[in-house]
């Protein structure tokens, strides 16, 4: 399925993909730079390598599994309609990476303007060969990146940011309406990929599709969406020929003709096009009447013509569409012609008015005729190609209805007017400006200008082509229209129909037209001077800031700056959001009443536990405060003893140890708590807060014991492996250090990012070289704690060590001997200089830290190495001296690994206080 | 005994809210710790109270639960190192800023 048809068509996209990564030296740059202008090249040849396939009406596809679970798949597709957009992202790429080596040959940019049009061209081609609805939209939105990209490329201007912005808001609007769309398509039928859709013909609902609609409108800057063309003339020429005239505006189009086979019978879609269409067709056409800028003139009338093809795609009868198509090919030629023009022209006189330019025609012969063919393909003048499709959009909208025939007409008089008005003002009318800016002479255009004209020809030269030669616009355009129409057409393209209706108007045209051209004097100035008094481009522009200006004042409403305001909002949001679901639950569930019944000794703990809790809410005394917490942990411990965990207990009693030396350490730098009492009403409030965060903990936990049990099978599992698997009888330990070893090994690295953390702060702002002193508030040396703390010093050490051997089989363990060891020599700091004490110590805490976890994760790692998964462990059983027989397993050193990092942390944050 | 635990959780979880809505750093650090506090005992009803020994396998069975144990465990030694490194962080407020309380510190962005 993929095969060699499935690579050549992945790499049209690969090949500027990859080619957009190539960076040349710096030496070399400038003249290696048209080097890029390989891949169109290459993408050329590649898609005229489908011409058979795509004659005989077939198709190319390959698809690789993304997230199938998703109905996401990298797939691509070929066919008529694509291989048409992809000849003309290759076709036209070629004149364009060409011309634009001329263009900007002395500007080092170059390079970097190459690489972003790769980027584009991949994205294009994406567009136009996903199958998948999803990548369509990735690749779409990749052409308003580049395009923004682009438009921004001269970004040291105002007007380039804000016209580069401007198209890519526009367009991200319209993508992300699409994402919706896509969204709906896929909740309806369960699949994202086109062919399948279009295989079925799958009806999709017309809200749907306004969807897809929005998207297309943005992207091809139809009505009220069209004001992003003009301002993206900032890009320089080559890519407001290739992007914005074109390929990039045609994704609309290509995305309307694409899903119109869908849309064949929804009267909505139909309308909504035609219409839509139609204003953009004479709205365009007025506006680029107006313009005095070659390229804002070229902008507007893109957008007029983009008008057009989108009136005949909404029409959706045979001629209509296949006019549509027709003029999908012929506008690229002619309208990518005409920037390539204003670029030269801009290039060699160094003005794009129009009021300023003229005379061209005798010092650049051949430019002229060349610009004027295309000039009068755009027109519609027969035999140009532009005509062939004139003639059979007239013959479409003559199908349709009277109005349309009336707007139509008119549309095409403006076409007609400023065709003429743009080669005829740059071309034939008496030259204003400055003699100096003209070409030294008329042999510059062979030197200097012959690779800025030659690509203007040869697009000219097709213009013409496609005119006398019918047959052959015929032969590139109609495998798109069978995809579109479902059947090959039933007539010829021909420059001589007879005497038909349509050729009348294309009469009627040329007559109103033409004196339009010559009465231009009279109505042109006037209607140049004309500023409109409210704009799209303002309404956009006020919409922005009325947008920020909201959102600033509704963000002002909340945002006030205060932590603990923030926190009511979460609890706020944890009360209500939990209340209702707990309310159902109580609603529902038949309560199950299975309890131990409490001593009365354990009810006095309980409440006391709850007293000590208030007392810190009460209490102003910091001490109070301190005291209070400890008796919470200490009772901690105690409840852990009760409830049959003695790890817990060990580890609760030593913490709360060591977390008071801590926070007696830091007491007396804390002012008075109470000093600024809070407002009645917000004491209420965090009252009222208090009680019911509580009272929901409460009923949260009471449902979740009353509510049905679920049987576990992980105690029991871990109970009876716990010997077999890991020698270890202590469970609590084997689960650390063995079963989720690795939770265990994250565990320990967040808490070895503390010490950091304390460091970074301790480190922080100005710190003076004072000298170490004791750690407790002892101004001098307490002989009774010195001679005591010497002597248990070793005793606690070597028990932490003995805490840490048994901890497999016994309660203890790295994280108890580790905060026992803290405890040792937190006793010591106390009773000694602390200056004494790291002298003696032959590891800084950090280091002890490190160590531990590349212990740790070294122990882990062992196991990898001969192909076991991270933290398998081994067992083994050996006898020493003193100690008796002792399981060795692997998690040993797993262990001390944690018991190095919890030393070495709390020795660090303890450290840290004290020198502060 | 699960219900006389649950309502102790209950009250510690008020207090502690009660706590961090404080102006003080000192209490906002407390009231952190007593959120940890209860939540270990809320993770230790989850296992079942006094439904067996220790699990130790050189006692005998029943035993009670010991995944719940094992989550404690690192629970606390990481509950300490928060509650250490919002102490420094307080202190170093109270040092730098010279204030501890928590609104005086509002909006200084920098």
């Amino acid at each position: 399925m993929n095969g060699v048809p499935g690579f050549l068509l992945i790499s049209l996209i690969l090949l500027p993909l990859l080619g957009s990564l190539v960076a040349w030296p710096e030496r070399w740059r400038q003249r290696l730079a048209p080097a890029y202008s390989l891949v169109p090249i290459l993408q050329l040849l590649i898609v005229s390598s489908f011409w058979t396939t795509v004659q005989a009406g077939e198709g190319i596809q390959c698809s690789w599994p993304w997230a199938p679970s998703l109905g996401l798949y990298l797939s691509f597709s070929l066919d008529g309609l694509s291989w048409l957009f992809t000849g003309l992202i290759s076709g036209v790429g070629v004149f364009v990476f060409l011309y634009a080596a001329f263009y900007m040959a002395d500007d080092p940019t170059l390079a970097r303007l190459y690489r972003f049009l790769l980027l584009f061209n991949a994205a294009m081609m994406g567009v136009v060969l996903a199958d998948n609805l999803v990548l369509l939209l990735v690749f779409w939105e990749l052409t308003s990146v580049s395009s923004f990209l682009l438009i921004g490329f001269r970004s040291q201007r105002a007007a380039a940011c804000e016209g580069a912005s401007k198209a890519f808001g526009l367009t991200a609007i319209g993508g992300l309406v699409m994402l919706f769309g896509i969204l709906a398509v896929y909740a309806e039928h369960g699949t994202l990929e086109l062919s399948v859709l279009l295989a079925d013909s799958t009806s999709i609902s017309t809200a749907t599709g306004l969807c897809f609609l929005v998207a297309a409108f943005t992207k091809s800057a139809q009505f009220p969406f069209h004001i992003w063309l003009p301002s993206a003339m900032e890009a320089p020429t080559p890519v407001s020929a290739y992007l914005h005239a074109a390929t990039m505006v045609k994704a609309g189009l290509y995305l309307i003709a694409r899903l119109t086979p869908l849309f064949a019978d929804d009267p909505t879609w139909s309308a909504t096009v035609t219409s839509v269409g139609t204003i953009t067709l004479v709205w365009g056409g007025v506006l680029a009447c107006k313009q005095v800028d070659l390229k804002a003139l070229l902008a507007n009338s893109t957008v007029s013509q983009l008008g057009l093809i989108v009136v005949l795609l909404g029409l959706q009868t045979e001629i209509a569409l296949f006019a549509a198509i027709l003029h999908i090919l012929n506008h690229a030629a002619f309208k990518g012609a005409l920037f390539l023009t204003a670029g030269t022209v801009e290039h060699e006189t160094g003005t794009r008015d129009i009021r300023q330019l003229g005379g061209l025609r005798p010092l650049m012969p051949v430019f002229t005729v060349a610009a004027t063919l295309a000039s009068l393909s755009m027109a519609g003048l027969p035999p140009l190609g532009g005509f062939l499709s004139k003639e059979l959009f007239y013959e479409g909208v003559l199908e349709a209805d009277l109005l349309l025939t009336i707007l139509a007409v008119a549309a095409s008089c403006l076409t007609f007017l400023y065709s003429f008005i743009f080669f005829h003002g740059t071309f034939f009318a008496p030259a204003l400006h400055s003699p100096q800016q003209q070409p030294a002479s008329p042999h510059a255009e062979q030197h200097s200008t012959l690779g800025l004209i030659a690509p203007i020809v040869v697009l000219s030269g097709l213009a013409v082509l496609f005119g006398l030669v019918p047959s052959l616009a015929e032969a590139l355009v109609m495998p798109a229209f069978r995809v579109i129409h479902g059947a090959p057409a039933q007539f010829h393209l021909a420059l001589w129909h007879g005497l038909t209706p349509a050729l009348g108007l294309s009469a009627l045209t040329i007559i109103l037209g033409g004196s339009a051209f010559l009465l231009r004097q009279r109505f042109l100035g006037a209607i140049r001077e004309r500023q409109a008094a409210y704009s799209f481009n303002r309404l956009y522009a006020d919409s922005l800031t009325g947008f920020t200006r909201f959102f600033q004042w509704t963000r002002a409403l909340y945002m006030t700056g205060s932590v603990t305001d923030y926190i009511r909002y979460l609890l706020v949001a944890l009360i209500v959001g939990l209340s209702i679901p707990l309310w159902h639950f109580f609603e529902e569930t038949t309560l199950r009443v299975d309890i131990v019944r409490p001593e009365y000794y354990e009810l006095g703990l309980a409440g006391l536990m709850a007293v000590a809790g208030v007392m810190c809410c009460r209490t102003h005394s910091r001490v109070v405060l301190v005291l209070s917490l400890g008796l919470v942990g200490s009772l901690m411990s105690i409840f852990f003893v009760l409830f049959s965990a003695p790890d817990l207990a060990l580890t609760q009693v030593l913490v709360e140890a060591v977390s008071l030396v801590l926070f007696l350490l830091v007491l007396h730098y804390f002012s008075v708590i109470g000093s600024q009492p809070q407002a009645p009403r917000t004491r209420l409030l965090n009252i009222g807060m208090s009680v019911g965060t509580g009272l929901l903990v409460s009923l949260l936990l009471f449902a979740a014991n009353v509510g049905p049990s679920l049987p576990s099978a992980i105690p029991p599992y871990y109970l009876s492996n716990s010997y077999l698997l890991a020698g270890g009888q202590n469970v609590v330990n084997v689960i650390l250090v063995d079963f989720r070893g690795f939770d265990t090994m994250g565990e320990i690295t967040v808490f070895s990012v503390a010490v950091f953390g304390v460091l970074a702060l301790v480190g922080l702002g100005v710190r003076g070289q004072q000298p170490l002193g004791t750690l407790f508030m002892f101004s001098f040396p307490s002989p009774i704690l010195q001679s005591f703390a010497r002597l248990t010093l070793h005793l606690m050490l070597v028990f932490a060590i003995y805490l840490l051997l048994r901890g497999h089989n016994a309660p203890g363990g790295g994280f108890i001997a580790g905060v026992l060891t803290a405890v040792a020599l937190t006793f010591q700091m106390m009773a000694f200089h602390t200056e004494n004490l790291l002298r003696e110590m032959p590891w800084k805490p950090l280091q002890i830290v490190v160590v531990g976890l590349l212990l740790a994760a070294g122990t882990g790692l062992g196991s990898v190495f001969i192909g076991y998964p991270f933290l398998t462990s081994a067992i083994g059983h050996y006898s020493f001296p003193l100690l008796g027989e002792v399981e060795l397993a692997t998690a040993m050193g797993f262990d001390i690994g944690v018991y190095l990092v919890v030393v070495g942390t709390s020795l660090g944050i303890i450290r840290a206080i004290a020198e502060d | 005994m699960e219900f006389v635990i649950i309502s102790v959780i209950g009250v510690l979880f008020g207090c502690g809210t009660y706590l961090i809505l404080q102006r003080h750093l000192l209490q906002v650090v407390v009231g952190l710790s007593l959120y940890s506090h209860a939540a270990n005992l809320a993770l230790l009803v989850s296992g079942g109270l006094k439904r067996g020994n220790p699990p130790l396998l050189t006692t005998d069975a029943p035993y009670v639960d010991p995944l719940p144990q094992a989550l404690i465990l690192t629970a606390i030694v990481i509950s300490f190192g928060m509650t250490a490194f919002a102490t420094v962080l307080a202190f170093r407020v109270r040092q730098v800023y010279g204030s501890d309380a928590v609104d005086e510190l509002a909006g200084g962005e920098e």
